[in-house]
């Protein structure tokens, strides 16, 4: 979650319930419910590495607020994230894993298996599609179901390949 | 590059072999309308120099009792190139009933160099007793082959130029192989055959003293051509209609499949074909099944044209021409291949300038989606579906519609013309004065007035003569009615008949040739007198070109010998027995000529109904060929069709549907075009008297071409629409 | 639920010994929404011919709405298709020469719908494809989007029983197939028709109600598909950040 943050912190000093506001705004309904403590731990964590900073705002009678601000290390650090690709998301895979192990040891028929795996791949297409349905203009969450979608489609053509090379 | 233009040539005609077959159907028949066609026209163009040619027949022939010293000398005489001589000898005969002349002469030998008869029946007299007959003669007696008679036993029937047909000339002629008699004839062909009177005079100067007579072969060409007129034009008209019918088959069949190959010649070019190329490959194609079907068809032609050449012998007194002959067949190769040629470029080029991509775009979808007027015909006047969808269907393509409607329309033009030629026979026979007689009977006994006005049924008489007579410019041919011609009013639908003497009527074209007007006054010289006549109609006058004057006789300063009675029978009165009456009475033939007509029209309908048949197979052949490639372009709309839900008989019956709209506008183009055209030829081959005889058919005679297009169509459309009704529609979408 | 469709050992062979349906049973439960997937060549648009009379089975029976169809004669098929089917192929196969609104109505008019009823039927079928406007335009001016909503108002003017469907995206780019997809699914979803559409794209099979995956001319497995819920959704949202 360090980046997300830094990035957060690029537009502008912010405290934390700010943040996690901001996030779950841009993201909307796709992200899962995000507890305070998290981004707290992590925003110490940041500073720890010197590439927060934060001022202590008096508040009357409570803790000081604290507004987090990028240093120039957080900037140098954001701007490699940004400027780095991000690594090809799926290089491994755990159904392809138990398909050449179960074959091997002769503890499952890999048809069944991949029947069984396509079924499941193909309910979760469906619910994606069903979700697409309801997103509302969301269009970062239709974005990010038609990455799912086309995944999924992916790893339905992967399937059918496994299933004509390793299928018997 | 050969090898691809062969192997695409090949590939693409035996892809669809059923449309190749097609093609070649269809050329094969139009070369076999061809060489029929042809074969009759050849025979039609002249049918008395074929005659001529083919018996050697004598450009003079002189008669007299005549020594052999005679003969030598006449053979002798300048510009002679062939002579030959025989005996002859009139004699009487009973034929029928009636006592008949006959001129009998010796047989000529088989090379005889001059007048050879040409059998067309049985065989030559070869013992004494046997006989040829002359076949007009036979015809016109009811001798037949194996017949016996006073003369002997007839074995065999023959045509020649020595005379014209019986009974204009008479004696009836009769060969057997000796003939004991004074008389001879002698006849002669010369060096310039136009040189008939040079020789005449000649022969006199040779031979004074000596009783001559002469026939020029002028006169007999004169009077075959002139009675046969009418029939060739019929078979003008329908060899006119025949060399369309060809040009058109060739064009609608091949140009159709051309026209329906756009999708592949875009492919061509997709694969690198040039325009040039694709018309090459084409025209190629197109050629090399033409070529086998035309020889095909020409061998066809050969085999079928004697039905028809024979008949037409008959009628023009000629002997039966070959369809072999190698010129006419050459020619109907030429102008079928030409033809094929022809048609298989232009839409090839038009298909090779279609855009690529839309010519590959063709198979999927076209058209415009908008309602042809017919469609919206059809809509408004609340056809049922399938009918809506049949008309909607047979209009999509312009060019295909076009096609078909020709070939429809070709078909009752066909038909119109043959109605119009029966109608004209039968105004003709219907009211004799359309062939400038207008009478019931004709006795050819000027003597007889009395004992003709004496007859029960005889309600008017009078004596007719024909005389040539001097006018402006020349001889001309003139008529005299005697008193009493009152009664016998000619066709004149210029003016009036003549009423008084004085006054004549003329053919039209005696008023072309001295550039007279109805109304003029005419001054000719008879037996050397002026006579002035006053022109006061312009009759209907099939004979000389329409050069023919007739006024009443008393318009003559003395009188002239009459040639024949003529007479009108009074109304009801059974014609033909009263003629049998006369002819027992005066012992003369009296002729009806209602049956002169009627004779004239059984000899032409086998010639008419032939020709007509071929016309209308060929049409046939060529509708078919359309329906069948027009089903064929369109077999993916009638899958779907089928796929949303359209039974084989709706296929069936939108196929039809569509092929009645298409009858239905044929009927309405082809009824005036066809009387338009039948009127055009007439006029144009005969303008003497085309237009005044011409017979239009009845509306019953001409609704006849209704169910006969729409049987047409049916028949045509029962294969192609089984075949939509038929094919598979996964096939077809399949295909896509 | 009654079965709409039922086969029972379905096979079909081609001349030349090409077995491209070896003994195929399926039902299909009415308003039930089936695809069919599978590698190209294993007999899904042979199979939906069958289904749709426009090709005949070898051996094995066809019932259809509880009667037997498969011996049924062309014509019989003829108005089996226009008063119970529904065609949907994937070149669409409109007429060139109609217009929209013509090819629409026409099966209507086959099956006897008065002029007056097949024009207003016409009309709310294609205001509700969302191609109300194109009702006078020739098919050939479309696009295929376009083409295909046209090809399904013209298999619905019947309200058939079942619609057939083969490959209705296969030839369209993908926001095209997605509006495709949205009327079919309106059609299931809403109106409850009964669909059997043979597919090769995953998306468009997830939107069944049951996949039969055939291999080599038999259904070689079968998935049956849940609606998703908005409890599924955060399973689905796996942001992490
Ligand atoms: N008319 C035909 N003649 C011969 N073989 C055919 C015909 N139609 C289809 N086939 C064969 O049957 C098999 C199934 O075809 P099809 O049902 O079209 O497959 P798909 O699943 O791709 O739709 C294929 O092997 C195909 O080649
Ligand atoms: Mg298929």
């Amino acid at each position: 979650m360090r980046f997300p943050l830094l990035a957060l912190l690029a537009g502008g000093p912010a405290h934390g319930y700010e943040l996690k506001q901001a996030l779950e705004q841009r993201f909307g309904s796709v992200l899962p419910p995000i507890n305070a403590g998290q981004i707290y731990t992590t925003l110490s964590r940041l500073e720890r590495d010197g590439l927060v900073g934060d001022d202590a705002v008096a508040q009357n009678g409570r803790p000081n607020k604290r507004v987090y601000s990028l240093t120039e290390a957080g900037r140098a650090e954001l701007g490699g994230w940004v400027a780095d690709a991000t690594p090809a998301a799926r290089l491994k895979d755990d159904f392809f894993i138990k398909l050449v192990l179960a074959r091997a040891a002769g503890i499952a028929d890999p048809a069944e298996l991949i029947a069984r795996q396509r079924d499941a791949y193909l309910q979760a297409l469906r619910e994606l599609d069903d979700v697409a349905l309801t997103t509302n203009g969301d269009e970062t969450a239709a974005l990010l179901i038609e990455g799912a979608a086309l995944h999924l489609e992916a790893d339905l053509k992967w399937l059918d390949l496994c299933e004509q090379r390793l299928g018997s | 590059m050969r090898t691809a233009f062969f192997r695409l040539a090949r590939a693409d005609l035996l892809a669809r072999p059923g449309q190749t077959a097609l093609t070649a159907v269809a050329i094969f028949a139009a070369a076999t309308a061809l060489v029929v066609t042809l074969a009759l026209r050849a025979g039609l163009d002249d049918p008395f120099a074929d005659a001529m040619a083919e018996t050697r027949g004598a450009h003079m022939a002189v008669y007299g009792e005549l020594s052999d010293a005679d003969v030598a000398r006449l053979a002798a005489l300048p510009g002679v190139v062939a002579s030959d001589v025989r005996s002859r000898r009139n004699d009487q005969a009973r034929l029928g009933g009636t006592t008949v002349e006959v001129g009998l002469e010796t047989l000529p030998a088989t090379n005889a160099p001059v007048d050879r008869p040409h059998v067309t029946e049985g065989r030559r007299p070869a013992a004494p007793g046997e006989l040829l007959v002359e076949r007009s003669f036979a015809r016109e007696t009811g001798l037949h082959v194996g017949d016996r008679f006073a003369l002997g036993t007839v074995v065999g029937l023959a045509v020649t130029t020595e005379q014209a047909t019986y009974p204009r000339w008479d004696p009836g002629l009769v060969w057997a192989p000796a003939v004991d008699a004074p008389g001879r004839r002698v006849g002669v062909r010369l060096q310039d055959p136009e040189a008939t009177d040079a020789f005449a005079a000649a022969a006199r100067r040779a031979l004074p003293g000596t009783r001559l007579a002469f026939t020029d072969w002028h006169g007999v060409r004169d009077t075959i051509t002139d009675q046969t007129r009418t029939n060739a034009i019929v078979i003008g008209i329908n060899t006119l209609l025949a060399l369309f019918a060809v040009g058109f088959t060739v064009a609608t069949v091949i140009s159709g499949r051309v026209l329906a190959q756009r999708r592949e010649i875009g492919m061509l070019k997709a694969v690198g074909f040039t325009p040039r190329g694709v018309v090459a490959l084409l025209v190629g194609e197109y050629l090399a099944i033409g070529l086998v079907a035309a020889l095909l068809g020409l061998i066809a032609g050969a085999a079928i044209a004697p039905l028809l050449l024979e008949p037409m012998a008959n009628v023009l007194a000629t002997p039966t021409p070959s369809a072999l002959r190698p010129l006419p067949l050459l020619l109907a190769l030429v102008l079928v291949l030409a033809a094929v040629a022809l048609f298989t470029a232009i839409p090839a080029l038009r298909a090779g300038r279609v855009n690529t991509v839309d010519a590959l775009a063709l198979g999927r979808a076209g058209g415009s989606g908008h309602a042809s007027r017919a469609a919206r015909l059809a809509a408004a006047l609340r056809l049922p579906t399938v009918a809506r969808l049949g008309v909607k269907d047979a209009f999509t393509s312009r060019s295909r519609a076009t096609l078909t409607i020709a070939a429809l329309t070709f078909m009752v033009v066909t038909l119109v013309a043959a109605l119009s030629v029966e109608a004209t026979f039968h105004r003709v026979i219907d009211d004799p004065a359309l062939r400038a007689k207008p009478w019931d009977v004709r006795v050819e006994a000027p003597q007889a007035l009395a004992a003709v006005q004496d007859d029960a049924d005889v309600a008017a008489a009078t004596t007719v003569a024909g005389l040539q007579v001097t006018g402006p410019r020349g001889e001309l041919e003139a008529r005299v009615l005697g008193d009493g011609f009152q009664a016998f009013s000619y066709a004149v639908p210029d003016g009036r008949m003549f009423a008084k003497p004085g006054e004549a009527i003329a053919g039209r074209g005696l008023y072309d040739a001295l550039g007279l007007d109805v109304g003029d006054r005419l001054t000719v010289q008879v037996s050397g007198r002026p006579v002035t006549l006053t022109l006061v109609g312009r009759h209907v006058e099939p004979d000389n070109d329409g050069e023919v004057l007739i006024f009443p006789a008393a318009s003559l300063p003395e009188p002239v010998e009459a040639a024949a009675v003529i007479a009108n029978f009074t109304p009801g009165s059974d014609q033909a027995a009263a003629a049998r009456r006369i002819e027992g009475a005066t012992g003369a033939q009296a002729e009806l000529p209602e049956e002169e007509v009627r004779g004239e029209r059984a000899d032409i309908r086998p010639i008419l109904f032939g020709s007509s048949l071929l016309l209308v197979a060929v049409g046939l052949v060529n509708l078919l060929a359309t329906l069948l490639l027009v089903t064929r372009e369109r077999a993916r709309d009638f899958a779907i069709f089928k796929a949303v839900g359209l039974t084989p008989r709706g296929v069936l019956g939108v196929v039809n549907a569509g092929g009645a709209a298409l009858g239905a506008i044929a009927i309405v183009v082809g009824i005036p075009l066809g009387l338009l055209i039948f009127r055009g030829v007439m006029t144009g081959m005969n303008p003497s008297e085309g237009t005044d005889v011409i017979g239009t058919p009845g509306p019953f005679a001409l609704a006849l071409c209704v169910p006969f297009v729409l049987a047409v169509t049916a028949l045509a459309s029962f294969v192609p629409g089984r075949t939509a009704a038929r094919t598979s529609t996964a096939t077809v979408l399949r295909a896509e | 639920m009654e079965p709409v469709i039922v086969t029972r050992g379905l096979t079909r062979e081609y001349e030349g010994g090409v077995r491209a349906l070896a003994g195929i049973d399926v039902s299909v439960e009415e308003g039930e929404f089936v695809a069919v997937t599978g590698p190209s060549g294993c007999g899904k648009s042979t199979l939906l011919n069958l289904l749709g009379g426009l090709d005949r089975p070898t051996a094995g029976e066809i019932e259809l709405g509880g009667r037997r169809v498969d011996g049924f004669s062309e014509a019989r098929w003829a108005h089996v298709r226009r008063d119970e089917l529904g065609f949907v192929f994937q070149f669409f196969n409109l007429i060139g020469n109609l217009s929209v609104a013509d090819n629409v109505e026409l099966p209507g008019l086959l099956a006897g719908l008065s002029a007056r009823e097949a024009r207003v039927r016409r009309g709310e079928l294609l205001e509700s494809l969302g191609i109300g406007e194109l009702a006078d335009a020739s098919p050939t001016r479309l696009s295929g989007g376009q083409q295909q909503r046209v090809a399904i108002a013209r298999a619905l003017i019947n309200r058939p029983k079942v619609l057939l469907a083969d490959e209705p995206t296969g030839a369209l780019d993908s926001a095209s197939a997605r509006e495709v997809m949205a009327v079919l699914r309106e059609a299931h979803d809403e109106r409850g028709q009964t669909i059997v559409l043979v597919t090769h794209d995953a998306r468009v099979a997830a939107r069944a109600d049951r996949v039969l995956a055939m291999r080599d001319g038999a259904v070689a497995h079968e998935t049956r598909l849940e609606q998703g819920d908005a409890t599924s959704v955060s399973r689905l949202m796996q942001l992490e950040v």
